[in-house]
């Protein structure tokens, strides 16, 4: 039983972070139906900002999450500008044309970006060192302060998401473009901003979640290409463009992974992921939280 | 509501001059050219693919014409890119209404407001439009896609006076309602041209329902203003009757 909790708490710490980078992706999607492929790589670079900060400022993940939302933000905002605004301005191309150019050029931003990181750091693995060491032992359950801390700030950060998007203006003026893009013009929305704050902001909140999550696993370039596959797993099971649903199941993700990788093999808990993503798309497709919780 | 302030002398509002527009082959406005001056209520009449929307898509810009010009007052529209068509002072009330439908009413009605001038009250303004359409203000929690037809107009009507615009188009706006709603409708139109300092320009498949409402008109057949005058030319005249029987 206390194992059982024990993979249960595990699960649902690492989901958080999960959750929180993949509802950037859901959000990225949900609002501009960019599918990005170099997503995974925008959590390497936030834990690498982190394990840089650390390394040569001693400043510790939690006081990085600042400079690493900004930087991000700035990277989304720059990547968004020089790489995906192009394949959404072009006038008279099919939506599927259009996404196999997204597909290819964020492809692309992700093999640069993982390459650079491999020139720049070389293939080993780093990490932050000796931030948050607690653990707590909760009725025999044991608890990492770091996995504690990290998912905290996760939920924090995607509930000021949330209600960023729920209650103010600009919230509702990036749901009003996804309603209806040319209305939302016709009351003076720009779409184009709103496209670029929305990217922004998805690679901010990954970025944030990269140098949360620093605190505990280490980093080495390639990292991101995991988390890609689990973002991607997690925004279907969430239901496309549903930034409630991707962060609840990051949560349902984490505790599958874990559980498997207990109770079956280590080395099969991704296998134990996609057997749970073929039932939620044979029984659920629109997503676990098929008509409920905040559509982006 | 609001007395009517008065602006400097503005002979024409909205001057639309030798606009063309196409969509590939098929031309929807050939050399249209009209004047709506301050605080006019006027119609643009015509069938079903007259190029009646098309005319309004082009001042709100989101049909590049081919050729013309089309100005409010000082400004040239076709120099704006189209959200910001707003900021000028013109609210667009497009066909079938378009609602934000997984908005509330109270949050589509803020979005109307989205670039009203700093210093108009917000809350001045939907106490303007709840006044208009008390239906409105009942429903304020709900999702603007639950509502009802007649009640998604209004709603769409009221986010386009939050802007509290110098111009206001609506096209067809009776489309798709009861006839007592379209007769509510109309009647609040009226309302808001007697009450609010605003010109009207709206576009009318259901003429006889038009004509109620509207000072002056023109008829546009299959891209071309076939007439132009006032409502009594207008219905003295054949002219409809051709213009919706192609003749
Ligand atoms: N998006 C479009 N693509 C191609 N043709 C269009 C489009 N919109 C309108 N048209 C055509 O342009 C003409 C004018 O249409 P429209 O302005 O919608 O007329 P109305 O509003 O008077 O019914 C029609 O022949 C219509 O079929
Ligand atoms: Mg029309």
């Amino acid at each position: 039983m206390t194992s059982f909790l024990q993979t249960l708490a595990s699960g649902i710490l690492v989901g958080g972070l999960y959750g929180l980078f993949s509802s950037g992706l859901t959000l990225i999607f949900g609002i501009t139906r960019v599918i990005n492929f170099a997503h995974g790589d925008f959590v390497t670079l936030g834990m690498f900002g982190a394990v840089m900060l650390f390394t040569s400022l001693g400043l510790s993940p939690l006081l990085g999450i600042l400079p690493v939302a900004v930087m991000s933000f700035l990277l989304g905002a720059i990547v968004y500008k020089v790489v995906v605004r192009r394949t959404l301005a072009i006038r008279g191309i099919s939506a599927v044309d259009a996404q196999h150019g997204q597909l290819v050029l964020t492809l692309a931003v992700s093999i640069l970006v993982s390459n650079l990181l491999l020139m720049a750091f070389g293939p080993s693995p780093r990490a932050v060192q000796g931030v948050l060491p607690d653990v707590y032992d909760v009725f025999g359950v044991y608890i990492a302060q770091a996995r504690l801390v990290s998912f905290v700030i996760a939920l924090a950060v995607f509930l000021v998401l949330y209600h960023f998007l729920q209650r103010t203006l600009y919230g509702k003026a990036i749901r009003a473009t996804v309603d209806d893009r040319d209305m939302a013009a016709m009351v003076g929305i720009d779409p184009n901003k709103v496209y670029a704050v929305s990217f922004s902001v998805g690679i901010m909140l990954t970025g944030v979640a990269g140098c949360v999550l620093a605190t505990y696993y280490p980093v080495t370039p390639t990292t991101g290409a995991g988390f890609l596959i689990i973002a991607f797993v997690t925004v279907v099971m969430g239901g496309l463009g549903n930034v409630v649903g991707a962060f609840v199941a990051g949560l349902l993700v984490g505790v599958i992974q874990q559980l498997t990788a207990i109770y079956v093999a280590v080395d099969l808990q991704d296998v134990g992921l996609f057997l749970a993503f073929v039932l939620v798309l044979v029984l659920r497709p629109q997503g676990i939280l098929a008509g409920r919780g905040a559509h982006a | 509501m609001k007395a009517r302030v008065s602006r400097p002398v503005e002979p024409a509002a909205l001057r639309v001059e030798g606009l063309c527009a196409a969509y590939g082959s098929i031309r929807a406005l050939v050399d249209v050219s009209f004047e709506l001056r301050s605080g006019e209520f006027a119609g643009v009449l015509g069938a079903n693919g007259a190029g009646k929307s098309t005319l309004l898509k082009a001042i709100s810009g989101l049909v590049p014409p081919s050729a013309g010009t089309i100005t409010l007052g000082e400004v040239d529209l076709l120099r704006l890119a189209p959200h910001e068509v707003p900021g000028a002072g013109i609210a667009h009330v497009p066909e079938r209404r378009r609602v934000f439908p997984s908005l509330t009413v109270a949050d589509n009605l803020a979005l109307g407001a989205y670039v009203t001038p700093a210093g108009v009250p917000r809350s001045e303004l939907l106490d303007e439009v709840y006044s208009l359409f008390p239906k409105l203000r009942e429903r304020t929690g709900q999702l603007a896609g639950s509502l009802s037809g007649g009640e998604q107009q209004m709603l769409a009507v009221g986010r386009a006076l939050m802007l509290r615009p110098r111009l206001l188009m609506l096209d067809e706006p009776s489309l798709g309602l009861a006839p007592v709603i379209v007769e509510e409708m109309f009647e609040r139109l009226a309302q808001i041209h007697r009450e609010l300092d605003v010109s009207i320009l709206l576009i009318e498949q259901n003429a006889t329902q038009a004509l109620e409402v509207i000072e002056r008109a023109i008829v546009l057949t299959t891209g071309e203003v076939t007439f132009r005058g006032t409502r009594a030319e207008l219905m003295g005249s054949d002219y409809l009757e051709r213009a919706y029987l192609g003749l």
